[in-house]
Parts: structure tokens; sequence; C-alpha cells
């Protein structure tokens, strides 16, 4: 549990510095003589940020609960396993998308399907060669020739 | 009025409009059913299907996704003992120790039908509250309105397990709409020099990621199991006449809860659910059969989740203000089709308007006749494999953002707003606000500074106006609340632990 505590404490700063860099930016935007203007919203919001940080972190430093534990820990992300698995879902997701435009949906979507079944821990290879196959193809003709979307194909250049 | 409905009737029971309503309420159940996979989910994934129909066919498609995701839930719940959704978790308190007596089919007859009786009454409050309710909204002042934000903000984030947190990531929610040029002065805010950032983060990627994509990360670091299946033939599903008698009560009372709960910006079915068999369990003559598989346990929760649906569409079609999740994802979903909520609604969209009428009573009637005959064959559902379903979910969210505005650019987006949500969901920090401030931001900059304006800058207007000073010493009045019962627990909570060293 303290664990947790430290780590909102620590949160509950990274609110409080981002309401100060969010009211230091919309300071920058122009002024309106009656209203709010382009600033004034922003710069509210800002001050609630702050407000809500120190919230969230004072009553935790406040009462000692930070004794001994004043470094961030991720609590949140314990399980080593789990974060590889997240970390590699999260990075090839974002390659995919990288990838997509250059590779096409249909040669790369099967592969990418394929893959993440295998990392959420499905066994069976061949049905899930199939579905990843099958579901690429029919979302790609459904959406070509349906709905009139024209997904990313290959291209060389 | 009875001219409209008459009108949306017709419509609704046209070839395609049906066909398309079937459709939704068959995969709301499915959605519903599915552990993880929610009715909000289930509206993401339909999106690209949603902007080629015209915005009445996809309305209703998506209000019977909504209605039958409710009642979906509670199929797993009784079965396997793991809620579809939150909504459906009170339903296993009874729903599961019935099916164990060998009464699985029994129990899913009679969520089916307390469901039905939610539906009704959400609906015929529905169609009663919200032209009254338009009337009034026309009457607002600016300052009206941005307290109705920092109302539904508060609900929201005061409803959460940590008020704070609710708190900051409804005002987080605020801050990104902030993000593009403004709508006031024209000014470009917070893109950096990005041209792409001008026109701000479209509301329905940030859905997609908050909540879909953020689902697919998350659920990458769980280990699946085999969802292991009762072994007992689903039978005498429809309950006798004595039966549907004994929880007719019940059904109403949770039914009108449901609604009240579902009007409340930012609430929803799991709150509402609990609030209901609370009340029911109090209310009943024989309170020590509850959570031993009384049909009345089943029958609370089931009206009331089905009963917030009608009161959570209340607040969105005539405010713009979505009454929980399902419904701010509905909302993007009208915007979509290029049609902005609000009082005007009924003026402007007159026809959509009461063709989701028409549709919302249909549904209810398909969703019983479906959910009766579809109980037997429903743990072929639960066999779906999450393992298979989570990327097949990715793939579908990465499609439906590109057909959003088919730019990959969209996409990017809606993967940074996976990651974020999925940090919001690893330190408990709600999502639903942020979306809630998403949805509101614009209207409460808009509003504030048309009341500003109008008063030269006097901020006392907002007190001043008797509506406005309403919403504001409801809202400081829930937060201080719910900030006390969070002080309450967490020293319940110190106290356990110092009595267990």
């Amino acid at each position: 549990m303290k664990e947790n505590k430290a780590t909102d404490f620590f949160i509950g700063i990274g609110i409080v510095v981002f309401g100060i860099v969010v009211f230091m930016l919309s300071s920058a935007l122009p002024s309106a003589p009656t209203g709010l203007g382009s600033r004034g919203y922003p710069m509210f919001l800002a001050i609630w940020m702050v407000v809500l940080g120190l919230a969230l972190a004072l009553p935790i430093a406040l009462k000692g609960e930070l004794k001994g534990k004043l470094k961030i820990q991720f609590s949140g992300f314990r399980d080593p396993q789990a974060v590889i698995k997240i970390v590699v879902c999260v990075a090839t997701s974002f390659l995919y998308v990288f990838l997509v435009a250059r590779l096409g949906f249909l040669l790369l979507t099967p592969i990418y399907l394929f893959g993440l079944m295998m990392l959420f821990g499905y066994r069976k290879y061949i049905l899930a060669g199939v579905v990843s196959i099958l579901l690429s193809v029919g979302v790609f003709f459904l959406f070509m020739r349906v709905f009139y979307v024209f997904l990313p194909t290959f291209r060389l250049f | 009025m009875l001219e409209n409905l008459a009108y949306g009737f017709s419509y609704v029971f046209q070839p395609f409009p049906f066909l398309m309503l079937v459709f939704g309420v068959v995969l709301g159940v499915i959605v519903g059913a599915l552990p993880g996979i929610t009715g909000a989910l289930g509206i993401i994934l339909l999106l690209p299907l949603v902007s080629q129909l015209d915005n009445r066919i996809a309305m209703i498609m998506l209000c019977g996704l909504f209605c039958a995701s409710m009642f979906g839930g509670s199929i797993s719940a009784i079965l396997i003992q793991t809620p579809g959704g939150a909504s459906a978790a009170a339903t296993m308190l009874d729903g599961y120790p019935l099916a164990q007596k060998g009464y699985a089919g029994k129990a899913i007859g009679i969520a089916a039908i307390a469901s039905f009786i939610g539906g009704i009454i959400s609906t015929a409050c529905l169609i009663l509250i919200a032209p009254q309710l338009s009337k009034i909204a026309l009457q607002f002042h600016g300052a009206d309105f941005f307290s109705l934000a920092v109302f539904g903000l508060s609900m929201i984030g005061g409803s959460s397990k940590n008020v704070i947190k609710g708190l900051v990531s409804g005002v987080f929610g605020m801050f990104i709409a902030t993000v593009g040029i403004d709508s006031i002065m024209g000014t470009t805010r917070f893109t950096f020099g990005s041209v792409a950032l001008m026109n701000g983060f479209p509301l329905l990627t940030v859905l997609i990621g908050i909540f879909a994509v953020s689902e697919v990360f998350h659920s990458a670091g769980k280990s699946f199991s085999e969802i292991g299946l009762p072994k007992q033939d689903l039978k005498n599903i429809l309950p006798s006449w004595k039966e549907i008698r004994s929880i007719l009560k019940v059904s109403g009372i949770s039914g009108l809860i449901g609604v009240f709960i579902g009007i409340i910006p930012g609430t929803g079915g799991a709150i509402s659910s609990f609030m209901a068999y609370n009340f029911c369990k109090k209310i009943s003559k024989r309170p020590e059969e509850w959570g031993q598989g009384t049909l009345e346990g089943i029958a609370a929760p089931e009206s009331s989740n089905n009963g917030t649906t009608g009161g959570a569409l209340i607040p969105m079609l005539t405010l713009g203000v979505p009454g929980d999740v399902v419904t701010s994802v509905m909302l993007g979903a009208l915007v979509l089709i290029g049609v902005r909520p609000g009082p005007l609604i009924f003026v402007e969209h007159a026809p959509l308007v009461y063709t989701i009428f028409a549709g919302m009573i249909v549904i209810q009637f398909v969703m019983l006749a479906f959910s009766l005959g579809f109980a037997r064959v429903s743990p072929i559902i639960l066999k779906i494999p999450q393992t298979m379903l989570m990327p097949i979910v990715m793939v579908l969210c990465v499609v439906g953002t590109f057909s959003l505005s088919n730019q990959l650019y969209h996409v990017f987006i809606a993967m940074v707003f996976g990651l974020v949500g999925l940090f919001m969901r690893r330190y408990d920090f709600p999502a639903a606000p942020m979306v809630l401030g998403v949805i509101l931001g614009p209207m409460a900059e808009t509003n504030l500074n048309r009341a500003l304006i109008v008063t030269s800058n006097d901020w006392t207007i907002l007190f001043t106006r008797p509506l406005s000073l309403a919403f504001l010493i409801v809202s400081a009045v829930f937060i201080g609340m719910s900030i006390h019962t969070n002080i309450k627990d967490s020293k319940k909570e110190q106290a356990k632990k110092e009595a267990d060293a």
C-alpha cells in the first residue's frame, strides 16, 4: 500500500508541474477585453490541475507515508512478465501503424494478428493462422467494397 | 407527439431499419456477454458501419446494442460468475447461486423479463421527460450550461473510487479539448506548430484510444484461463406466471431507480444496479434469502441497469451531456453522422428523435424475444477465447479509426490515447471522467465565455442565476460528501491493517 501512496505522491507532483507548464503556456495566448479570450479557459483549468495535484500529493506527504519510500515505484507495473507482454503489445501496435502505410493492410495484418494472438497466449496455431488470414481478407474487402474505405495497400516506393 | 411517434414506428418497421435494429440487439447480447467487451466497445467497433448508414438507422442500431448489452452481461454473470460488464456485477450475487442450484435457464429467463420491464419503464420516461427537458433547456443561460458541465464532471468524478483522481481525470479531459484552434478567437493552442494538431483531438479517436485500445494493451498483461462452463442443460427458461408476478414490484421500483440514476450525468448501470439491489433487499419481506439465488435478487439489478438506458439518453439528447460511458460514445457517433445533440434537437432533428423513441420500444420486445430464444445456446458465446478476441478487437479498432478520416495519423493518435488509458487504468485514474471532460470541455468554455461577455466579466453570474447556483451547490455538496466517504474508507482500511498486524 505504501508503494501506491508513494506513486500517487509523485503523480500528484507531476500533475502540479503539468498544471504550471499549462498555465505558463496559456499566459502567452491572447486575452480579450470581455470574456475568456484564448487563454482564460486553459489558465482556469491549469489552476485546477495545480489544486488537484496538491490535493493528491500533500495529504500523503503530511501523513508521513513517504518515509523510506522516496523513490518512484511503478506500482501499476509490478509483474515483470506482464510488463514485458504489455510493452511488446504496445511496441508492435505502434510499429504496425507505422508499417501498414508501406506494406499495406492485407500483407501486414495477418502477421500482426497472428503475433498478437500468440502474445495473448492463444496456442492453436493453425486456427490462429486461418482466423488471421480470413479476418484480414474479410475486413479488407468489406471496407474496400462495401464501405468504400480504401485501406492502405502495398507500395514499393 | 403521437403523430411523430407513429412516424417513428412506421420507419422502424421498414425492412432494412428493422433488420439493423435486430442486428444491434443480437450484437449487443453477444458483446454484453463477453467479459471485457463492453457496450461502449461494441459501439466503437460499429462506427465504420454507423458512418455509412442513415442517421435514424444508425441510432436505432446503436440503441439496440446499448440496451441488449446491459442484458447480455447477465449471461456470463449467471453462468460463470464473471459479469460481462460492471452493470451485471450485482446480478451475479443471486444469479450465480441460482445457476449452481441447477436453474441457470430460469435465472437467464428472469433476467430477460426484468430487463424488458426496466427497458419499457425507461423508454416511457425518455418519451415523457426528454421533450419537456429540452423545452426547459432552451431557457438556459450560458452560466447555467457552464454549471451543468461542472455538475456532470463532479458527479462522475465524485463517483470514482478516489474522488481527487476522478476530478484530475475530468480536468485533464477538458484540457485535451482545448488543443487546436480555439472557438473564441481562432488562436491555435498547444499545437506546438503542428498543422495536424490544429483540428484538435477528434472525440471518437480519443474514445477509441481510451476505451478500446487501452483495454487491449491492458489485457496483454493478463493471463487468461479457460472458462469453465457449467455442464447443466439450460431448460425451463420461461418462468411461470407466478414467478413473473413475484418480480413485478421489484422490477418496477428498480426500473425507476435506474431511470433516475441514468439521468444523472456520468453515472450508469453499475451504480444503479447495486443501488436497486440494496434498496429492494431492504424492502423485501425475505431479505435473508437474498444472495442465495432469489428471483427478486436477479430482477432488481437487471431491471435497474436496463432502466438506465433510457435515462442516460435523456440528458444526452436534450442537453448534449451523456448520462454514462456508452452514451458518451453514442454522442460521438451522433456527431459523426452530423447531429449535434442539445435543446434544439427536437426542432432540428425531430424525425431522428421520434425514430429513437419508437425504436427503443421495439428494441425491448426484440430483446425479450431474442433473449428467451437464445438463452439455451448462450454458453457458446462464452467459448470464444479472449486470447483470440482481443487481437481481433485491436485490428477492428485500427480499421475503425482509419475509416473515420482515412488518415493513419488518427490511428496513431488512438494508439497514443490507448497508452494514456493504460497508465490511467494501472494507476486507478478512471477513464470515464476524462471522456466526459473531452465532451463537456468545449461546452463549458463556450458558455462561460458567453456568460462573461453578457455580464462584462462579472463572475458572480455563476452564483446569481438560480439554476447555475443550484448546479454548483449540488456539485460542491456531492464532492464534499464523496471526499468524506473516501477519508472514512481510508481510515477504516488503516484500522483494519493495524488490527491485522
